[in-house]
């Protein structure tokens, strides 16, 4: 995948919150058993912004609020361009405005719960709605245009209309959904071409770490954003990461759990805290950067 | 013909000391007047010395002083590694150990050219390995690490079979048993001679009165460690012998940004410094002087 770019700044609070000292004990072996912080609520997941895994589309988002029932809508026999779409020329779709939905929905005492819950959970200190664009990662706008004219259908991406109902997979695709799409297609397939706002906006990055060999998802797990994946496929938590990066940089690892790689504070003699290799060293870009010195010594033959 | 004036100084004070001890003077003063070696005091002794340098370090001070004396841990030699192909340059080390053990920020009336570091840290040259006559203390470029530049810390190594220790004259030095090379400041004469004898460059000679603000002291002190000391007499690294017998690491490991620093105890087979020693290559500082440091560098 080549480059990558995140504009996610809530990530990087999920790092600095993970970048704390972590409590270790050793054992006999002086191996050291870890035991970090759990990537509790006051760590933003990952999973807020790189949705994965297999979400309740017409359940509960993942901050809690009520998401719409697209399957209600698509029982009642209704196609996706008579909401996202006011007219035929328009070019790409929409989230449709409350008039949109007023003409069906005349009458909310009448609406199911549902229904009543969601326009409660939506409504405006002034009266309007605001539907919230929740199932996307938030700098993609995937360009509709450009689909269409490869002859790219609806369901191809946001899932089999079977009965005309929304069904899985998701509404809006896994970004491997693109992916797989753009590699079969031989269509553009740089992160840029999906992920545009980027460099722009707080905190960009550039992957220099292997990235002749390497992409996105041979570390990120691709079905759930909030860990991590081994070459085999297992799943690793964050908080083991050293067991991922341990698979290329074996002797590194042998060290830092002898306590030759990597700091440790703490007592000498009793209870030790220790580092994880990507609180010193930036995943995506290991290689430190120069740093400024501290004041040279005084020469003696300066002294008055 | 006039009496010998040196006679008369010395009965002056002989006379001054029967006064003191006439007029119901404090033991401890007249322990601190007639200067026991710290290493011949019985605990009694030592306590109230201790007591005694607290109090006249908080008058000076205005602020409460600790003076420990804790004694070597029993089973405990301590050992240092120092991994060279991380350290940066950075001089953290150098800065955290002044602030730690209340070195001199320079002399008393202004001078700052007389301040006292006890690390130097080595610019050296990555083509010829380390290298000392090449070899820059005064380095002073915008970021570190300089291209092609490697850097060498430099401390006092805990020699086994320390010069510094041997041409003593009046054994105000000596290593303790956990290892550590320590200097009895109420002894010390200034001769230097131990500083001519390191091979290391590790002992630092207060040439003038000391500089050290009230408000920068380190109060956690230990007697034969980082107490404030008088002009005259010579200190050194003890690898933070306040934290280290405390259980903590010297302040140096625990400043060091890159990681670079091992520290425990040699006699532990489990202790990193052990592991270390047992699975890289290592080697000591002027191996050819048969000091037998207990300072290891290695390359990570």
């Amino acid at each position: 995948m080549g480059a990558c770019t995140h504009e996610e700044p809530a990530l990087h609070d999920a790092h600095l919150a993970l970048a704390r000292p972590v409590a270790v004990s050793l054992d006999a072996d002086g191996v050291v058993a870890a035991k970090p912080p759990p990537l509790s609520e006051g760590v933003f997941p990952c999973s807020r912004c790189h949705l994965g895994g297999d979400a309740d589309q017409d359940g509960a988002g993942p901050d809690g609020a009520p998401t719409l029932a697209h399957a209600a809508h698509g029982r009642k026999g209704l196609e996706c361009e008579d909401c996202h779409f006011e007219d035929e020329e328009q070019e790409a779709p929409s989230i449709p405005t409350f008039d949109v939905c007023e003409e069906c929905h005349d009458d909310l005492s009448a609406d199911s719960e549902r229904a009543r819950a969601y326009f409660d959970a939506t409504r405006q200190e002034d009266g309007t709605y605001a539907f919230p664009k929740r199932w996307r990662t938030q700098d993609v706008e995937p360009a509709h245009g450009a689909h269409w004219d490869a002859d790219v259908e609806c369901e191809s991406c946001h899932g089999a209309a079977t009965d005309n109902a929304f069904t899985k997979p998701r509404s809006v695709p896994l970004m491997e959904r693109c992916v797989g799409c753009h590699v079969a297609e031989e269509a553009p397939n740089e992160c840029a071409t999906c992920h545009r706002e980027t460099t722009e906006k707080m905190h960009a990055f550039t992957l220099h770490h292997a990235e002749e060999q390497r992409g996105c998802l041979d570390c990120h797990d691709a079905e759930d954003r909030d860990t991590l994946r081994l070459a085999n496929g297992e799943p690793v938590s964050f908080e083991a990461s050293y067991r991922l990066c341990g698979q290329c940089h074996g002797p590194k690892l042998r060290d830092w759990r002898l306590g030759l790689h990597g700091k440790r504070s703490g007592e000498w003699n009793g209870r030790q805290e220790y580092l994880l290799c990507a609180h010193c060293h930036d995943p995506h870009r290991p290689r430190h950067d120069p740093v400024e010195p501290l004041p040279a010594p005084p020469r003696p033959e300066d002294a008055r | 013909m006039s009496p010998n004036p040196t006679r008369r100084h010395l009965l002056k004070m002989a006379a001054t000391t029967a006064a003191l001890a006439a007029t119901g003077c404090r033991n401890e003063t007249l322990e601190m007047f007639v200067n026991t070696r710290l290493q011949e005091m019985d605990p009694a002794q030592l306590a109230r010395r201790l007591a005694a340098l607290e109090r006249r370090y908080s008058e000076q001070f205005d602020r409460e002083v600790t003076v420990a004396g804790t004694p070597a841990l029993p089973d405990v030699v301590f050992g240092y590694g120092l991994d060279l192909s991380r350290c940066n340059g950075n001089r953290a080390c150098v800065y955290a150990c002044i602030e730690e053990n209340n070195q001199s920020r320079g002399s008393a009336s202004g001078d700052d050219a007389r301040a006292i570091h006890w690390i130097t840290v080595l610019e050296m040259d990555e083509a010829r390995g380390v290298d000392l006559d090449h070899s820059d203390p005064y380095y002073d470029s915008e970021t570190v690490p300089a291209p092609g530049k490697h850097y060498f810390p430099v401390q006092c190594q805990q020699c086994e079979n320390a010069p510094c220790v041997k041409v003593c004259p009046v054994k105000a030095t000596w290593a303790e048993d956990d290892g550590i090379v320590v200097v009895d400041y109420d002894h010390c004469i200034g001769c230097r001679c131990c500083v001519a004898a390191c091979p290391y460059g590790a002992r630092h000679f207060n040439w003038s009165e000391p500089r050290l603000p009230a408000d920068e002291l380190n109060p956690t002190t230990h007697v034969l460690g980082n107490r404030p000391r008088p002009q005259g007499v010579v200190e050194k690294c003890t690898f933070c012998i306040q934290r280290t017998r405390a259980g903590k690491f010297p302040a140096c490991h625990d400043a060091c940004p890159t990681g670079a620093r091992v520290f425990g105890n040699l006699l532990d087979p489990n202790s990193a410094i052990r592991q270390l020693i047992a699975r890289k290559r290592v080697f000591i500082f002027k191996s050819e002087l048969n000091t037998l440091p207990r300072f290891f560098y290695f390359y990570g």
